[in-house]
């Protein structure tokens, strides 16, 4: 259906660009009414026309001495019927009219006209050009030649504009279409053999792999000359970037999926066949997918030669790449300390601080990675990071520079240092605990609350049992009675008693059931 | 010559297996599917099951089930990912399979191991 659409589509472009002759339908033939007569005079005789006299009654008029020449009173042609009209007038003075007939049938002077003008416009009959007396038949031989517009072939499609417009639309539209349907098949072709490629190269290097791996030890493997181990990858192929390609896919795979040493052959190989130099190529890249890729190639590879390629990256713009260039360091460096993570600009998102934390939980038990590097740093984001990861890895050592900070840092981060205090605690650290109690911000209160719970002292009580007294509202006030619960059970037993506030006795029973108490 | 099956759907690790067993002396048959494995086990006289857990049309799960009805007597070791839901290792486990290898792995110890089986 489409195809029948698109053939007359282009059927009708066609026409359109070469009908350049157009017959003038509408022109009239005879330029008025004496220019008729004269034509019909000087015609002769015209197929399906008669003429007759008439009366003003529309009787038929018979002359005695022409009745030679009439056949029932009917003349064929206009000449003779008016020298026979002429003959009566001057005979018998006697005013007639000259009636026409179309096929036997009376017509109008007009209607005779149009009937002859289409026989003319048809070629049905040739007029007889009669002397030099034609002057105003040379318009009705002109009406009879075919119309040819003045502009032709191209210079008339381009004269009009609108159709000039519509073609190029669709001519346009077949040029997109064409080309869509062209890349469509260059793309299918081009995955096609990319597939076909990918299997082959997989055959291809399977069977080496294994070879290697298994009959070669790391040793005999950093020994192998460079036509050794081209014997087993062609260098012809290690020119081509896909084969490459897929060979650092497959010893990536290879080396997330196998342990012992096959990893450090797997490491070894990868540099012998110079893929270390390809993924170093990718970090210097545009495209940033191809630097993350660079960037993991790196930290899956262990190639520390790269670290310093890799620390360009770690304040880029880009998330991924940043998140796995930290990553990327943090794996590999041995001596690394935390200071480029303190000077980065962007903030840290929860699952970056969660993808650092999987890392630096590995590693600080084997490295000096100096925490608290990452207080002074001027991203909020990295100093809340930095706090948790002391509480996290347990640096209970830094608590004390930790208290040391809290008198200069935002009420945010005082909440993440309380939270510190009381996960590791350590019941030294009350100053910052009871001053946060005085706060105006709700959440650092009761955060502040909950902590003095476990590591507060007697003003800690002290400050909570006045904050009690100013009805706070009613989360704060179940934190705070349960703080002083924990606390110090003596006062709370003797704010309870004290109490008149029917909330605060609603708490205490929900506090005191064993059943609720944590709800 | 002893044959083991092995089911699993990557090409790298499945070959690389297989070279390993062939360097031991073991006949092979490689599978990249639940239905191939379920097909071999039916076809093949076996003596070892080596499965993955995670592979196409059937898992590995339902390939244990089918071993343990049709060749009770066949052994069986499950390779796979540690990561995988520790409900589906422990079912293997209660279907009688002899060994769970988790990746990574070493491919010298997946040899020991077949060696171990194959003598008991």
């Amino acid at each position: 259906m489409k195809v029948k659409n698109a053939v007359a589509l282009v059927s009708l472009l066609f026409l359109i660009i070469k009908t350049d002759i157009v017959l003038g339908q509408d022109e009239p033939v005879f330029a008025d009414s004496v220019s008729f007569a004269n034509f019909l005079k000087s015609q002769g005789k015209i197929p399906g026309l008669q003429f007759r006299l008439v009366d003003s009654s529309k009787v038929y008029i018979l002359d005695s001495a022409l009745n030679r020449s009439l056949q029932s009173g009917i003349v064929r042609d206009f000449a003779t019927a008016l020298r026979l009209k002429d003959s009566v007038l001057r005979s018998y003075e006697y005013d007639l009219e000259i009636q026409y007939l179309i096929y036997s049938d009376p017509n109008t002077f007009k209607a005779t006209q149009e009937y002859v003008s289409n026989l003319l416009r048809n070629g049905d009959i040739e007029p007889t050009v009669a002397g030099d007396s034609n002057g105003k038949d040379l318009i009705s031989l002109a009406s009879r030649n075919k119309y040819s517009p003045f502009l032709k072939g191209t210079y008339a499609y381009f004269s009009e504009i609108k159709i000039f417009a519509v073609s190029l639309v669709i001519l346009l539209f077949f040029i997109f279409a064409f080309s869509m349907i062209l890349f469509m098949l260059i793309f299918k072709a081009r995955r096609n053999q990319k597939e076909k490629l990918l299997v082959l190269y997989d055959e291809q290097i399977v069977a080496p792999l294994s070879e290697i791996l298994f009959e070669k030890t790391l040793e005999e493997l950093e020994s192998l000359s460079d036509e050794e181990l081209n014997g087993y990858f062609p260098a012809k192929q290690l020119k081509k970037p896909f084969y490459v390609q897929v060979l650092v896919e497959r010893i990536l795979a290879l080396n997330k999926t196998m342990k012992g040493d096959f990893k450090l052959m797997l490491k070894a190989l990868y540099k012998r066949l110079d893929l270390d130099k390809s993924s170093l190529k990718k970090l210097k890249s545009s495209k940033w997918d191809t630097v993350v890729t660079g960037l993991v190639e790196v930290n899956e590879m262990d190639l520390t030669e790269a670290i310093y390629a890799v620390k360009q990256h770690i304040n880029s713009p880009n998330f991924y790449v940043r998140s796995q260039a930290v990553a990327t360091i943090l794996t590999l460096s041995d001596s690394v300390d935390l200071s480029f993570l303190r000077d980065q600009t962007f903030p840290l998102s929860r699952w970056q601080q969660m993808n650092y934390l999987r890392i630096i939980k590995f590693l600080h038990t084997t490295r000096e990675l100096h925490i608290e590097m990452l207080f002074d740093s001027r991203n909020q984001s990295i100093r809340l990071f930095g706090y948790k990861l002391v509480r996290v890895i347990g640096r209970v050592d830094l608590l004390e520079t930790l208290e040391e900070k809290s008198g200069s840092v935002t009420e945010e981060e005082k909440i993440e240092i309380i939270k510190t205090f009381e996960y590791l605690g350590v019941p030294a650290h009350t100053e910052l605990i009871n001053g946060s109690l005085k706060s105006e911000n709700i959440a650092l209160v009761s955060v502040a609350a909950k902590a003095a719970g476990a590591i507060g002292d007697a003003t800690s009580a002290k400050i909570i049992c006045e904050l009690l007294n100013k009805a706070p509202e009613f989360r704060l006030k179940m934190v705070l009675l349960n703080s002083l619960q924990n606390l110090d059970a003596a006062v709370y037993n003797q704010f309870i008693n004290e109490s008149e506030n029917p909330e605060v006795m609603r708490i205490s029973m929900h506090l005191s059931d064993s059943l609720l108490q944590d709800v | 010559m002893k044959k083991i099956l092995i089911i699993e759907d990557d090409l790298l690790i499945s070959s690389l297996v297989q070279f390993r067993l062939k360097k031991d002396g073991y006949d092979t048959v490689l599978v990249k599917d639940g239905n191939a494995g379920i097909i071999a086990i039916d076809t093949e006289t076996l003596d070892l099951i080596i499965t993955d857990v995670m592979i196409p049309f059937k898992n590995g799960i339902e390939i244990i089930h089918h071993a343990r009805k049709t060749k009770p007597e066949v052994p069986i070791i499950v390779l796979s990912s540690l990561g995988e839901e520790e409900k589906i290792v422990l079912e293997a486990f209660n279907l009688g399979v002899s060994d769970f290898i988790p990746k990574p792995f070493n491919p010298n110890e997946l040899a020991i191991r077949v060696k171990r089986i194959l003598k008991s």
